[in-house]
């Protein structure tokens, strides 16, 4: 008897949404990243509709890491602790869809900068590159409520990914991008409701459902990542089974996840039976972020120049449904 | 130096503080009751006090708070955080006194619930004969105890089997000659026979009363009734004084465990408790304790054990089998209840650890278990429990909803007695709030039913947003930030009952939403086990805490309740109480009661994996999944 693939037909898609917005939409960028649109589960094309591949974001930091490990460091070279130039890197040399912008440089526990300088990196990022933009707050409630209108301001028209709306905070930041014309990402803790919940309040807000970004908080391959897959496909299955309040695209974060963990940079004194530690991080990235995206993901922002060339394969090689993906 | 000394202003307590002791434990020692969740870790912020005179020292300076009051003359601080060093004067406001020990007058039995029509005839548990008996003579000589069974028989046949015990028997030939052979006899239904149980002077029985008692973990009614007519003649409520030693009735069985004279001291706790309620009772109808010859209880399994004195270890701990199901029927002097010494106590039988004789005296009250479709009771208390089924099959669940609609640990919280807000609506353009009270009475807080109606209320009007969060940008004076957290004005000092401000705090929404989350998270959890939809439900009774007086629309659009057709809601109110006032009144009620033991099956919803998902997608106003809530959703 000839084998029959099992296809199984869903009643509703993933919300399509764009991010950045080019000169005929009011802002500045060169290129636009669209995702969303899935019919069905990730990669399973014969069953359905996926028209828009997961994007890929570099991570930028808008002063220089303190805490990177060497063979994170070295891709990147002198052009650490200047944002202009590393999402120029990012994007030039290792093929970033988008940059995220992460405003470590806020932390009042750190430097402790000001709006106004949150807002100048990010003017000089976005005359850098030409892809869209993910501005990521320092992670401090209370700073981040001071600081994001002005970076929101410094972005204005320009299709923004602003993060990131809490159940607890998300008031500031949800007025900042419906006045600015930006897109917002609404974060839970690896809670299913609480993450539907956070897209009531803000669409509650006027915030439209096609400018929200879900983003659940994640960790990285042997420390719980298995949590994470299940609430990312849930999520995913309830999005296609109709649920409008769960029907946004997803984004991971996988780069700081992974290079976290001690498996990643450990030195080979410490732990020679790990192997050579120059592509540890690199496989715990590749590895975490392979599993992200057969779990639905639609945006992955990493670290890795290498990593990041892995996933493309794989995204590549399983989006043909070629056996490139093994390979990778 | 002698140590220092505590003088507690509300309870007139004065005592003596050890070295390094803070507020609370005084105060516990002393059994000030302060209400404390989080065990003295200084987060739930209950145990905030007043000190009037003199200072205390922080027990965590780097998390130390203080505010001063409105008046300016106390410095308000978390009784847990506060270490006695010096001679201080502490003023426990009633939102930290977890017992309010003021009984009220409420107006609890009404409606459809006590028609005794459906259970006649009428039957009290206990009945009086007066009996004009013949002396015996030579002629006639059977003895005491069968010249009252056969008048006795002649009066009513249906009274046989009648039997008796050695200590009526010890008192028998003295009462009947002392009084001429012209005796009052009192026999009391014990289920398989009639009891005769005393018999005095004629005179001395001059009216049949009983009562009809609801025992709640958090609040204790007593009903007082004419059991010659049905009637009720008044009604009183209090908290339940066991509350100072825990709020649910877990904390309060591991507290009988920790002290010897634990079980004991709980039992004094809950007698105190009716003592007070009835002494109030019975003043207000000038009545005697002896005319009180009958009591009814609904009560859950621990408190039953509690207030029987039986050690209630073994409802706490797996597999949760208490001591019994069903109890014989009692006597007023064994239960320690201020009415004839002999008068009968029935006891609502329990189905399990957790399902107590409360809820099977609402099934009764509700009659469920005649129903032919399909139904739904919730009953909202401390514990809340739900019940499904009909006339063929009864299922039951337990669901902890915590006492935040009893208003315990909610400051502007309050019985549903005079002065208490049952409905309100907030006018934020006028920036009034309008309020219908209890009697019409001057304002003083809200009652289970207010509390529905300020959430339904504030959520409309978007000072609160879904999750209960107060807007603290909402443009007017109403909300502030008051020390820890931020708060909602309800009523100004010139316009409450009390002449203090009340308001509603942040925690106490998060609390108030929490249990209705746990509500509401049982009924989805149980119809969703048994395969049903809410709208499968015909009609759904909602018991408990809130008065009939509750907009069944505003408990559905804060989500309390399932969207169905509101047709099929029906808020009945104290459904334990009603149901201990049928048993009370009848047979038919009594033996019914027994018998919906026998057909309830218990659900453990703790082991059912989707509870906790159920219950965080249900702590939000209405739901996480608005569709469910179609006639909500804007």
């Amino acid at each position: 008897m000839p084998f029959t693939m099992p296809t199984e037909r869903w009643t509703a898609a993933v919300q399509m949404t764009t991010i950045g917005a080019t000169e005929a939409d009011g802002g500045t960028r060169t290129s636009t990243v669209t995702l969303g649109g899935e019919e069905t589960l990730p990669f399973l094309h014969w069953e359905g509709k996926t028209p828009n591949p997961p994007a890929i974001a570099i991570e930028v930091l808008d002063e220089a890491p303190t805490n990177w490990p060497e063979p994170l460091l070295e891709p990147y070279g002198d052009v650490l602790g200047d944002p202009a130039a590393w999402a120029q890197k990012a994007v030039e040399d290792f093929g970033a869809d988008m940059i995220c912008l992460r405003l470590v440089s806020a932390t009042p526990d750190g430097t402790d900068a000001s709006a106004d300088d949150c807002a100048e990196t990010i003017q000089s990022v976005l005359k850098s590159v030409g892809v869209p933009l993910i501005i990521w707050g320092c992670g401090d409630a209370d700073k981040d409520n001071q600081i994001m209108p002005f970076c929101s301001q410094a972005a204005v028209g320009e299709r923004c990914l602003l993060g990131t709306a809490t159940e607890d905070n998300y008031k500031t930041i949800c007025a900042s991008a419906l006045a600015d014309k930006h897109l917002i990402i609404n974060e839970a803790p690896l809670d299913i409701n609480i993450q539907k919940q956070v897209n009531i309040l803000v669409t509650d807000m006027g915030m439209k459902t096609s400018d929200i970004i879900m983003y659940q908080v994640t960790g990285a391959v042997g420390y719980g990542v298995e949590y994470a897959y299940s609430i990312l496909e849930r999520t995913r299955l309830a999005a296609l089974g109709g649920d409008k309040m769960l029907q946004m695209p997803m984004l991971s974060i996988v780069g700081s996840e992974a290079w976290r963990v001690k498996e990643a940079w450990q030195s080979e004194d410490e732990a020679p039976e790990w192997g050579p530690l120059d592509n540890r991080g690199i496989i715990w990235e590749a590895a975490t972020a392979s599993l992200f995206l057969q779990a639905g993901t639609d945006i992955l922002v990493m670290r890795h120049p290498e990593a990041v060339t892995h996933i493309r394969k794989l995204i590549a090689g399983l989006a043909a449904g070629s056996g490139d993906a093994q390979e990778a | 130096m002698s140590s220092p000394t505590v003088n507690f202003q509300d309870a007139t307590t004065k005592v003596s503080a050890d070295d390094g002791e803070t507020i609370l434990e005084v105060a516990q020692r002393a059994g000030v009751p302060i209400v404390s969740y989080c065990g003295g870790q200084g987060t739930c912020k209950q145990c905030k006090v007043i000190i009037r005179e003199g200072s205390v020292q922080p027990k965590d300076p780097a998390s130390w708070r203080e505010e001063t009051t409105e008046d300016g003359r106390g410095t308000r601080v978390l009784a847990c955080q506060s270490l006695v060093t010096e001679d201080i004067t502490v003023e426990v406001p009633l939102g930290a006194l977890g017992v309010d020990p003021t009984v009220r007058d409420v107006d609890v039995l009404t409606g459809e619930l006590v028609d005794l029509s459906e259970f006649a005839p009428s039957t009290p548990l206990t009945r009086q004969f007066a009996l004009r008996l013949s002396p015996p003579t030579h002629d006639d000589t059977i003895t005491d105890l069968d010249r009252i069974v056969q008048s006795l028989l002649a009066e009513d046949e249906q009274l046989a089997p009648l039997t008796t015990q050695l200590g009526l028997l010890q008192q028998l030939p003295a009462a009947l000659r002392d009084n001429s052979f012209e005796v009052a006899v009192a026999i009391t239904d014990i289920g398989v026979a009639n009891e005769i149980r005393s018999v005095r002077p004629i005179g001395a029985a001059d009216s049949s009363l009983g009562l009809a008692i609801d025992v709640g973990t958090s609040t204790v009614v007593a009903q007082l009734v004419d059991l010659t007519t049905g009637q009720s003649l008044g009604a009183s409520i209090r908290r339940n004084g066991q509350i100072a030693y825990g709020e649910d009735v877990i904390s309060r069985i591991v507290w009988t465990q920790q002290r010897d004279d634990g079980l004991a001291r709980m039992r004094e706790s809950i007698r105190d408790t009716l003592d007070d309620i009835l002494t109030h009772l019975y003043a207000q109808q000038d009545i005697a304790p002896r005319q009180v010859i009958a009591a009814s209880l609904a009560a859950n399994t621990t408190m039953t054990t509690f207030l029987l004195g039986i050690d209630a270890t073994t409802v706490r701990r797996t597999p949760h089998t208490p001591a019994a199901s069903v109890l014989p029927v009692l006597t007023a002097q064994e239960v320690g209840l201020s009415a004839h010494s002999q008068a009968g106590v029935f006891c609502h039988p329990a189905v399990s650890g957790f399902v107590g004789g409360d809820i099977t005296a609402g099934i009764l009250a509700t009659r469920i278990h005649r129903s032919e479709g399909l139904c739904l009771l919730v009953d909202v208390g401390t514990n809340g429990e739900i019940v499904i089924g009909n006339r063929d099959w009864l299922m039951c669940a337990s669901c902890s909803a915590g006492p935040a609609f009893e208003g315990v640990g909610i400051e502007a919280a309050m019985a549903a007695t005079a002065g208490a807000i049952t409905s309100m609506n907030y006018d934020p353009k006028a920036d009034v709030i309008q309020y219908e009270t209890v009697n019409d009475q001057p304002p003083r807080g809200l009652c289970g039913t207010g509390l529905v109606e300020m959430i339904a209320s504030l959520a409309e009007t978007e000072v609160i947003d879904r999750t209960g969060t107060i807007n603290s940008d909402f443009p007017s004076e109403r909300v502030r930030q008051s020390g820890y957290e931020a708060e909602f004005v309800l009523l100004w000092p010139d316009e409450s009952g009390t002449g203090e401000v009340i308001c509603i705090r942040q925690h106490d929404l998060e609390n108030l939403l929490r249990s209705k989350a746990a509500v509401l998270a049982g009924i989805t959890v149980l119809l969703g086990n048994l395969g049903f939809e809410a709208t499968d439900v015909e009609t759904m009774y909602l018991a408990g805490t809130f008065g009939s007086s509750l907009d069944v629309e505003k408990a559905v659009a804060i989500g309390l309740l399932p969207d169905v057709p509101r047709e099929r809601l029906r808020v009945v109110g104290n459904s334990a109480l009603a149901g201990a006032y049928l048993t009370l009144m009848s047979s038919k009620a009594r033996d019914e009661a027994s018998q919906i033991v026998s057909s309830l099956t218990y659900l453990d919803l703790s082991g059912d994996a989707g509870f906790m998902d159920e219950f965080i997608a249900s702590d939000f106003i209405p739901h996480t999944d608005l569709s469910r809530f179609p006639s909500i959703n804007k």
